[in-house]
């Protein structure tokens, strides 16, 4: 029966049910296997095979085009949730992680299990990875891609490394080919080389390569996510999911990080709270605040506002298992002197309610104004998010007591174009329209010639005419341009709404 | 009954409707033979005279502080009037205060009306460097940055410019900001750009227009002082009334519109208008789905 039906779909395991897959892309005017899985490498077909001979042999086998940016993206999500080992984690190539794990590995039950760990919750969420762990950046490369042991004893690098191929030192493909040609194809075959004429023949960097990996040079790794500058984390046996257990994990995290902001007299400007879920996903919230901050309760305050504006964003699907809270800014703090007229605590509940309005809303959402360094209206004013520092106190300019207010009170998004209907020329109009509306002018006053920077090319002269019309509703229009000079104006625009 | 027994009452009464009792004393309720404390002209640090004696008598001795105050205009165009009436208000209150405003937009009445302008502000006679200006998305958004810049004692005022009637802006969303408002003691002046006269919790409501500018050294064609017509429609402290004033940005102050006005006035409705029964009934129906 079994035969005549074929294999039932049941009776597979899902690793057989995988079909062979491979990533093509157009390499030298065709499109190449650039990567491949088992199923397809059981087949014998291995990297730069055309796709159409591949084809050839097997017509059913699935190919993707190769898509580096989802691969980038990927590769910086994993990167992402790597930092639940340490946060020195740079991406290494398209394909690499590199962790600087110094000081880490106790945390984890030695570095053979760390290394186990990784490769083991990868694995679990359908990543096959290899891992390595060496006293150098070098080492750890050679021993992860090309079959090294998990762990390089220190000082072992050269034993370990003298077997490999010389891809594994990170050189160019065409430095291995030239050495090849000259019969070295093994790493051991240059450590006892001289120095000099390799020096000569094939550049610094084969040597400072070397070097690297063998620890005599230095190397330090880049890391993606800027490097915090305080850490208190959490991990959970079993995990949490409730956002009420995370509210409160965070104020214990906070008040750990309290203390040892307090010792070193400085407070938070930046907090950063990653949650990493067991499949992998890590969510992370980031809130900033005007003043260095130590209080958990305030912390604590600023999260939750951010939790209720993300709302339902944070899924936490099976719970998160370990919860860190970072610090990646900082600034002196000293304790706050509180007059008895309690002045202070006036000014710090001001602080704090910027913060609140900056997390909720977005922080360029609550703005100071400041003065613009132009004449042009809708660049003589400027609005500054008020988190960020005062700049300096901008110099405002008053009016006279003897002079009526020559600026608007609200000034439109930009110049709305208006239909005058008539007109004595260089004079304010007589009638106009905004926004289907007819408007009949009562008074006016102008010009005030306001013309645009010399340096900008597109800029017209500007008449300005504080215009009241029947009602008493009062305008700021211009008129764009000069008569008999600019061609095919001018043209009426209303800035501003005045009191 | 006995003078003291009747205080007492007063006293219950004004604290069930919400009111502060002393507000309950001033609003004109008192019989002539206790002592009078009303509009005496000296300063109160619970209310900010606005300079027109006039008014600040209708008010019992100018506008109370730490309260809800509504003002609206009919249409959008209006937003100017609307806008420099308040300002003048905060300008007297920062004057008083000496600590900063929080400004809230909503993004719909910022699109219709422009943001509020520095330069503009600073020459009407407040300093832009006292503002905080918040930019709401939502109604909602508003509401809420309005509600916690109320329970905010860095700051003098809040205050709110919303458009229409969002849903958000019900009854009891402003009592909310009422009793916030009472609690710490910052005031909130809420804007209703092109809002209807509807039910609400404020202490006074304003109806805000624009009147032909004050004319400066006799220049009668130019654009002077500017001028309002605003119309105490509610007002929770007993009398309304409509007082055209002008803002004199050299003292900080309103003043009473001059009265020899050159330019012809289109005749305006003097008395106070009729609330708008119908669109109050439509509202509350399309609420109430």
């Amino acid at each position: 029966m079994r035969l005549r039906f074929g294999k039932s779909w049941r009776s597979g395991k899902p690793a057989d049910a995988e079909p062979a897959l491979v990533i093509v892309d157009k390499v030298k005017s065709a499109m190449r296997l650039v990567a491949l899985n088992a199923p397809a490498r059981a087949f014998g077909f291995h990297r730069g095979q055309a796709l159409a001979e591949a084809r050839a042999i097997q017509p059913a086998l699935e190919a993707v085009e190769y898509d580096p940016r989802a691969d980038a993206v990927f590769l910086g999500e994993i990167a992402g949730w790597a930092d639940r080992y340490t946060p020195l984690v740079g991406t290494d190539g398209n394909d690499g992680l590199l962790l600087d794990i110094t000081g880490c590995a106790h945390l984890f039950g030695g570095e053979a299990t760390l290394a186990a760990d990784i490769v083991t919750r990868l694995k679990r969420q359908g990543i096959a990875a290899r891992a390595a762990i060496a006293d150098t950046a070098g080492a750890a490369f050679a021993a992860a891609r090309f079959g090294g042991p998990a762990v390089v004893p220190s000082g072992e690098e050269a034993a370990v490394l003298k077997g490999l191929p010389l891809l594994a030192l990170r050189i160019q493909p065409e430095t291995v080919a030239t050495l090849e040609r000259v019969g070295i194809k093994r790493i051991g075959q240059l450590l006892g080389a001289p120095r000099q004429p390799l020096a000569a023949r094939f550049g610094p960097k084969l040597l400072q390569r070397l070097d690297q990996a063998l620890g005599d040079e230095e190397e330090a790794i880049s890391p993606d996510r800027p490097m915090p500058e305080l850490v208190a984390e959490r991990r959970f046996p079993e995990p949490i999911s409730l956002l009420s257990d995370i509210a409160a994990v965070l104020r214990s995290l906070a008040a750990t990080l309290a203390r040892r902001l307090d010792e070193r007299g400085i407070g938070g400007r930046r907090f950063e709270l990653a949650l990493y879920r067991v499949d992998g996903v890590v969510s992370r919230a980031e809130v900033g605040s005007g003043r260095p901050l130590r209080d958990p309760r305030l912390v604590g305050e600023l999260f939750s506002e951010k939790f209720a504006m993300l709302g339902d964003e944070i899924d936490a699907g099976f719970g998160f298992d370990l919860v860190r809270l970072s610090i990646l800014a900082t600034d002196d703090a000293t304790p706050a002197q509180i007059d008895l007229a309690g002045e202070t605590d006036g000014e710090a509940d001001l602080g704090r309610l910027v913060d609140r309005i900056g997390v909720r809303l977005g922080t360029d959402r609550i703005v100071r104004l400041e003065t613009g360094e132009s004449h042009v209206p809708e660049r003589s004013g400027r609005a500054v998010p008020a988190g960020a520092d005062a700049r300096r106190s901008p110099i405002w300019t008053e009016a006279w007591a003897d002079e009526p207010i020559d600026r608007p009170l609200r000034l439109l998004a930009r110049p709305e174009p208006v239909e005058t209907l008539a007109e004595i020329p260089e004079g304010p109009p007589l009638r106009f329209r905004w926004r289907h509306a007819f408007f009949e002018v009562a008074r006016a006053e102008g010009p005030e010639r306001i013309a645009a920077e010399w340096w900008r090319e597109d800029g017209f002269t500007r008449d300005y005419f504080r215009v009241e019309d029947r009602t008493g509703q009062r305008f700021w229009l211009f008129r764009e341009g000069l008569y008999g000079r600019d061609e095919g104006l001018p043209r009426w625009f209303l800035q501003g709404l005045f009191a | 009954m006995p003078q003291a027994d009747l205080h007492a009452l007063r006293r219950e009464i004004a604290i069930i409707e919400g009111r502060s009792p002393v507000l309950a004393e001033s609003d004109g309720l008192r019989t002539d033979d206790g002592p009078s404390l009303g509009f005496s002209g000296e300063a109160d640090s619970r209310r900010i005279a606005l300079g027109v004696a006039a008014l600040d008598e209708k008010l019992g001795g100018g506008l109370p502080l730490g309260a809800l105050h509504e003002f609206r205009c009919e249409e959008t165009r209006g937003t100017g009037a609307l806008t420099g009436f308040s300002a003048g208000i905060l300008a007297r209150i920062v004057a008083a205060k000496r600590r900063p405003v929080l400004w809230i937009e909503e993004e719909m009445a910022l699109s219709e009306a422009g943001l509020p302008f520095g330069p503009g502000f600073a020459r009407f006679g407040l300093d832009p460097g006292k503002l905080l200006v918040v930019r709401a998305r939502r109604p909602e958004e508003a509401l809420w940055a309005f509600e916690e810049g109320l329970r905010c004692t860095g700051l003098a005022a809040v205050l709110a410019v919303i458009r229409g009637a969002p849903r958000a802006l019900d009854l009891t969303a402003s009592r909310r900001l009422a009793l916030r408002a009472a609690s710490v003691g910052v005031t909130g002046l809420l804007l209703r750009q092109a809002g209807a006269a509807e039910g609400s919790a404020a202490l006074t409501r304003w109806r805000v227009s624009a009147l032909p500018a004050g004319t400066m050294h006799g220049f009668v064609e130019g654009v002077g002082r500017p001028a309002f017509r605003a119309e105490l429609e509610k007002s929770r402290l007993g009398p309304t009334g409509t007082f055209d004033l002008e803002w004199h940005h050299d003292r900080g102050s309103f003043a009473p519109a001059a009265a020899a006005d050159p330019v012809a006035r289109p005749s305006l409705p003097v008395d106070r208008p009729a609330d708008a029964p119908a669109v109050r009934e439509v509202v509350a129906f399309r609420k109430a789905g």
